[in-house]
Formats: structure tokens, sequence, C-alpha cells
């Protein structure tokens, strides 16, 4: 039987398993396939603050001496991924995207890079983000903007904004980021690859730089659903993994479209959205439209707990480095620091109310699904602080109630568009076997053409 | 320059924390702060009657 050729950039994670195995490639040799790799793209896209070839070889070196003895630490053995710059490294700069951590050296890993190191992941380098997390765009005042590789002259979303257009420019086969308002699931619907946001603190947050304490998740990317989940299995403490739940048929599948997350989108995103409901209806999802009431509050209490957090975090800097902060961000953190604190605390009020009033219709729903992005990838030129609140509009609900939810991007021609599914609070593993589902019924998206 | 009553309330609320704001911040921050603060309350007069007390207890780490 022929062996199918194995492409090192864009193989999926069991595939680059079987290969390692059967010593069809060495890890050094991937690894050296995705460094070459970096260094071709980040030049046009701007998605690394810190490439760490040497680390990266190393850790090969050591891994394939283990591989030799017969020991595969798990599934992620020898797979390369990035990280954030958000998330501690030991021994390396960890300035989340900012000049006022430009230049801190951290002493020890976040826990989620801990696990992934000891599940044989390879670390390729720190990608770019917005500054502190706080913005949705994928510009920096200080780095510069990260350029998506679909069209370099668009933006990729953020915060996670160098996470999504590596993977997407074929650099790593996963990556970490953080979601608190969209980080995740915007960039990788923008970028054309898998993000998913799980439950509230289902992954450790120790060791993330924070934006706001109850909003912030971690966040993963993957090119595929299987993908996703092998890597939230190393990422998670013992725990917190998935296990292994039964996958249902489609008929099984009850999903409601929220209405208001579909009005007042761009064009293509409005024909492909009706493309996605068009297929997975076909194939025989139920679909129902469902119009919460309280929907049209999640901006304002988002935004309230969002900017009030963390200025508490920045309340220090906002005094002594003021001018150290890029434009948006420190309007932003001075808005925060203003608001009193009855209206954060009725923010949060709105908070537990909205939160009842979808998690009721869980009760008879396995998914709520709405399109990510409103608009595909803007130029970069155009995009303000306005047009970022824009981006994220159908991204916020999810890390305000704590709840899992998943960006799948729709295959087609053109700019990627991103299909949102979202589950009730701990049914993280449920939510991925259903958007395993839809991932086959809708099939793979296309590579990026850079 | 205090030029309204948004940047009057927003320049009070800075003077409260101890949070010295020049001009141009007061006025771009003024319309968003106040605005944000007024939505808030509206949606709180609105849906307040069932509003359950926040979360924001004490060894709470699991979201809701």
């Amino acid at each position: 039987m022929a062996v199918k050729a194995l492409d090192p950039l864009r193989a999926s994670i069991g595939e680059l398993r079987e290969a390692l195995r059967a010593r069809r490639i060495s890890i050094r040799e991937l690894v050296d396939s995705h460094l070459e790799r970096l260094g071709q793209v980040n030049p046009k896209i701007n998605a690394f603050t810190l490439p760490d070839a040497e680390g990266a070889r190393t850790a090969a070196a050591a891994l394939d001496s283990e591989l030799a003895a017969g020991e595969l630490r798990s599934a992620l053995h020898g797979i390369p991924i990035t990280v954030k710059d958000l998330f501690a490294t030991r021994g390396q700069r960890t300035a989340a995207g900012s000049l006022i951590l430009r230049d801190r050296v951290t002493g020890h890993d976040a826990d989620v890079v801990a696990n992934l190191r000891a599940a044989g992941a390879v670390i390729l380098g720190k990608t770019s983000m917005d500054e502190f997390a706080f913005s949705p765009t994928g510009l920096n005042a200080h780095y510069g903007p990260v350029r998506n590789p679909w069209d370099t002259s668009r933006v990729t979303g953020g915060s996670s904004s160098g996470a999504a257009a590596a993977l997407a420019a074929g650099v790593g086969i996963g990556a970490l980021g953080s979601d608190t308002g969209g980080s995740v699931r915007l960039p990788a619907a923008l970028c054309g690859v898998v993000g998913f946001k799980p439950s509230y603190d289902r992954l450790s947050r120790r060791g993330a730089f924070p934006l706001s304490w109850s909003l912030d998740h971690l966040g993963l990317f993957g090119r595929s659903v299987p993908d996703v989940c092998a890597i939230f299995d190393c990422a998670a403490s013992a725990e917190n993994r998935l296990g292994e739940p039964r996958p249902p048929a489609a008929r099984e599948l009850r999903c409601g479209v929220i209405e208001d997350y579909c009005v007042e989108v761009g064009g293509e995103v409005g024909a492909r959205w009706q493309e996605f409901i068009r297929a997975i209806s076909a194939a025989g999802v139920r679909v129902t439209a469902v119009a919460p009431k309280k929907l049209k509050l999640v901006i304002a209490a988002s935004t309230a707990i969002m900017f009030a957090e963390a200025a508490a975090v920045h309340r220090q800097w906002l005094a002594t480095r003021r001018e150290d902060y890029g434009e948006p961000i420190r309007m932003r953190l001075l808005q925060g620091a203003l608001i009193p604190a009855t209206t954060y605390l009725r923010a949060l009020q709105l908070r537990r109310t909205i939160a009842e009033e979808i998690g009721a219709l869980f009760e008879t729903l396995d998914c709520l699904i709405c399109p990510t992005n409103t608009s595909v990838a803007e130029p970069i030129e155009s995009v303000d602080a306005k047009t970022g609140g824009r981006m994220i509009r159908n991204t916020r609900l999810a890390p305000l109630l704590g709840i899992p939810a998943i960006s799948l991007p729709i295959p087609a021609r053109g700019l990627p568009v991103g299909a949102q599914l979202m589950g009730p609070a701990g049914g993280d593993a449920q939510l991925l076997a259903a958007a395993a589902v839809v991932e086959k019924i809708i099939g793979p998206a296309p590579a990026a053409p850079l | 320059m205090i030029t309204n009553d948004r940047q009057e309330r927003t320049r009070m609320l800075a003077g409260a924390v101890g949070l010295r704001l020049d001009d141009a911040e007061l006025a771009v921050l003024a319309d968003a702060l106040c605005g944000l603060i007024d939505i808030i309350d509206q949606a709180c007069a609105e849906f307040g009657a069932e509003a359950p007390e926040p979360l924001a207890r004490p060894g709470l780490t699991r979201w809701p």
C-alpha cells in the first residue's frame, strides 16, 4: 500500500504521530521544517515577538532520543506549537505585547506551558499580541500590526493575533492563546483556523498575565477539532481532561441559531453563514432560532466588568507610566479606573441574570450557534477602536458566562468566516464532540495562500 | 476645561479616586464612561427585580 506523502507543515497530529513512530521523519526534521517556514513568513506577517530556534532544536534532540528508546510521552511528543507572549516561559522575556514589560524575564513556566512541555510539545517561540490583550484587532502601537496570511494588507483580529496568523501560515501544528472577549475565536475565524475557548478555569490561568480575572480564559488553536482536543488534553491538568464522550449522530444534534447575532453582518459573512446552515440542516442537524431578550445586556455588562478589573491590575502603572501605554489601551484603562464600584457590582448582577436565561436554553439545545466574525478581515488602515468593538460583538457572551465556545472555519473561497458553537458550562467534551460532527459535515478549510 | 455635564461627572469621579486627567483625556472619556454607567443603571432598572446577587464570593473558582 502506498504511503501518503507527509506535509510536515499541514499534517494532523495523528498523521505526525504515526510518521514519527514509523521513523518516516525525525522530530528534529519536523521542527526544522517549521523553523524554516517561520523564517520565511514572519517578515511578512509579524507573528512572532520571540522565535526560539535554539530552544526548539534542543528540545527536539532530547525528544528524538526518547523516541529512539521507545518512549512516547503523549500525543504531542515532538509536535511543534507556539505560545502567546502573555504566558510566562522560563528564562525568557514575557512582555504581554507591552512596552512596560518589555524587559521582564520570567523565571518559571505558566502552568499550561509546563504541562505542554511535559507532554513533549516543542515550543517554536512566543507569538505577537495586542498590548496586554486589551484589544481585538491585531494592531499594536509598539510592535506593529500582525498581518493576515490570507491578505497581508488586512488585520488578523486579536488579541491572540500572532498565534492565529502563525498557524494559518503553516508555522506550528497548534497554538496557545487567551480569550477574554473573543481573543482566540475572532482571530481563528479571520485567519481560517479552529479556535477553542473552554469553560472558565478548565485550563489553569497561573502564569498568564491577567486582563480581567473573572473573564479571562486560556484557549487553543488547531487546524481541526481532533487536533484541538489532543492539545487540550495535554495542556489541562489530569482532572480537567476531556475523557471520551460519545460523538452524537448529526440528527441527534439540536442547535439554536442566535438571531440577533446573525443580523448586521457583512455580506460575505451572511452568505457564508446561510451556506453553513443549509449544509448542517441537510445533514440532519436540527436547527431552530432563538432570541434571548437579555442578549442586549451582554456588551455593557462585559465592558464594565472587563474595564474595571483591568484597571485594578494596572492601577499603579496608570499613575506612574501612563505614557508607556498605546493610546487606545490607556483610554480603556482610565475608563475602567473611573467605573464606580456600584456599576461594577450591578454589571455582575446583570451577568448572573443573563447566565440564567442562556443556561435555560441548554435544557433543550446542545449548542447555540452564530457567525463568529461579523465581517471578514478588514484592511489594516480602516480599523480603529470602534471597528474593534463591532468585530467582537458575537464573541463576548461566552467568556462573560464562562461557557465553552469554539470557532470552526467555514470552507469556501475568499476571506475566512467562522461558525461559532457554544455549549453549557462544563460541557466542553460534549461541545467538542458536536463540533467534530459539524466539522465532518462542512469539510476541512483550505490553507491560506501565503 | 469642563464643557458639559458628562465631563463634570467624569472629573468628579477622577478626583474621587485621585486620578489626574488632562483635558484631552477628559473629552475622550466622558461620553464613553458616563454612557456605560447610564446603560448599566437602565438595564438594572429594567431587569433589576429579578437580578440575583452577584457572584463575588470568596473561594469561588469556577463560573457560574
